[in-house]
């Protein structure tokens, strides 16, 4: 059930919010055991919060809809664990803003979705939790980093998901999932009780079955927070009333050499729903964007050092309990020059002028959200155009670049290859969420790729 | 600086910062710096610092 209809039959009366929390406790009662998408599942915590519901004043857009967050996210009262060792007993006093933003809305917090450690790679495969599952194969990774969250939403574990994104971490498990992503522009969220990885590039977005859930949920955490200084003090658009005004008209730039370098099933995938957005009214246009060659590097100038400053107590004192992989992550910001983080911040300047003249020529890019199908769990191999390649690298072009500039990218499902989830990334201008949910809405009223469900989520 | 530094050198440096790697740890960052080094040097020749003055 999509979380904007769940909203729509609370407020109805159809059910009530005990009603829907218990529906969603039974499912990861049922499921979880073999998905893992949640460390921690607050069951008692919430029956009574959508108890409390009941008698407070007011009913917000999200009154009683069960959600959950990546573990990284802070919520009073539970442990924030970033799946990893590092953090044991860390139980946060107060809520992070964008969970107080979300219950502010009268949304009940379900738990906390498990992730890559620290939120810092892409397979979700922590040794502290186990990885989380991919429900349309379980043996096959969700991406990551926030796994859990992309697991959840696919299975029917919760209504709506909030995760984090720094270089793909909501689009990687979006697109893998078959469900729905925000990555919005950096600084449109408040990132105030949520532990950063690279703090210029984090964003916190939603995860959930529809561009009209996103929507919801977006508007509900958007705006400016005072207390975080990287949030942006810009008027928030009203994202659901814009949904619905179509993509004639609207300019559509088709990355070619993301498309051309993507694997062929799901390039054709990618090819055919961008066919269909044309078929809606849009203009179709190949264009070329540079920076796409150089935007993973000068990513990892910058991210690289920044991740490992944040980290930077804990690598002197509790090295070995992070996981190797993390663990060489972050050590390599030690060994990054400074002259070289310099260079990155010059071009990432660059950059955002690149952009800017792209968007001067097109309303929205689009791009295949990954080149490739989810690698199995044990495994960092991927096939590529009949070569195998390791996931971590071609995840970087058809990421890294939207993350530089700090651009809004939504993810939409947009096909099956082998029973496994293929995405379209729709890619704006900075601060154009409302052009980038209107065009994946347009795409899912007329196609119906984000309602198949994996055979899993359909056992109960 | 192509070359990854050696592991010798890597721990010299962690050292400095306070961190204490060990031959493995040292041995996965080299290979991350065989594919980033390169890739700073290019950064470095198409984001040039400014001339002084600019």
């Amino acid at each position: 059930m999509s979380l904007a209809r769940l909203a729509r039959g609370l407020r109805a009366g159809e059910l009530s919010p005990r009603e829907a929390v218990e529906r969603y406790l039974r499912r990861i009662e049922a499921l979880d055991g073999e998905l893992n998408a949640y460390i921690a599942v607050r069951a008692e915590e919430a029956l009574a919060e959508a108890d409390a519901l009941l008698r407070a004043r007011g009913r917000g857009s999200l009154w009683g809809v069960p959600v959950a967050v990546k573990d990284v996210i802070d919520v009073a009262g539970t442990a924030t664990t970033a799946a990893s060792r590092v953090l044991v007993d860390h139980v946060p006093a107060a809520d992070s803003e964008v969970v107080a933003r979300l219950r502010g809305a009268g949304a009940v917090v379900l738990g906390k979705l498990n992730l890559h450690e620290f939120a810092y790679g892409a397979l979700t495969t922590s040794t502290r939790f186990g990885p989380a599952r991919n429900p349309w194969s379980p043996d096959r990774v969700c991406g990551g980093s926030s796994g859990g969250s992309g697991a959840a939403v696919a299975a029917d574990l919760a209504a709506g998901t909030l995760a984090t994104d720094t270089a793909g971490s909501i689009r990687i498990p979006s697109c893998y999932c078959g469900v729905t992503g925000l990555r919005p522009s950096t600084g449109r969220v408040s990132n105030r009780g949520v532990l950063p990885v690279a703090p210029s590039f984090d964003a916190v977005g939603p995860i959930a079955r529809t561009a009209e859930d996103c929507a919801l949920l977006l508007a509900v955490v958007a705006g400016h927070d005072a207390g975080d200084p990287t949030s942006l003090d810009e008027p928030v658009p009203q994202y659901t009333e814009l949904l619905g005004e179509g993509v004639r008209g609207l300019r559509v730039g088709m990355v070619s050499s993301l498309v051309e370098d993507a694997d062929a099933p799901v390039a054709e995938a990618v090819e055919a729903a961008l066919a269909e957005l044309r078929s809606l009214g849009a203009e179709l246009v190949p264009v070329e964007v540079p920076l796409v060659e150089h935007a993973g590097t000068v990513q990892q100038a910058i991210q690289f050092p920044e991740a490992t400053e944040v980290h930077m107590e804990w690598l002197r004192t509790r090295l070995a309990d992070y996981d190797a992989d993390v663990r060489a992550r972050l050590l390599v910001g030690l060994f990054v020059p400074p002259e070289v983080r310099e260079a990155g911040k010059r071009a990432r300047e660059a950059a955002v002028d690149e952009i800017r003249l792209v968007f001067e020529q097109v309303d929205l890019l689009a791009a295949p959200t990954m080149p490739v199908l989810p690698p199995r769990i044990g495994s960092e191999i991927v096939e590529l155009r009949g070569r195998e390649v390791l996931h971590r690298l071609v995840l970087i072009p058809y990421n890294s670049p939207w993350s530089l500039v700090g651009s809004p990218v939504v993810s939409v499902p947009c096909g099956l290859v082998d029973g496994l989830p293929v995405g379209l990334a729709l890619v704006g201008p900075r601060l154009g969420e409302a052009t980038v949910l209107r065009a994946a809405h347009a795409f899912q009223l007329a196609t119906d790729w984000h309602e198949r469900r994996p055979v899993l989520a359909g056992t109960l | 600086m192509a070359e990854p530094p050696s592991p010798a050198e890597l721990r010299r440096i962690a050292e400095t910062h306070g961190v204490t790697p060990t031959d493995e740890d040292l041995e996965a960052v080299r290979a991350f710096l065989a594919v980033l080094l390169p890739a700073f040097e290019e950064l470095e020749r198409l984001a040039p610092p400014p001339a002084p003055g600019e």
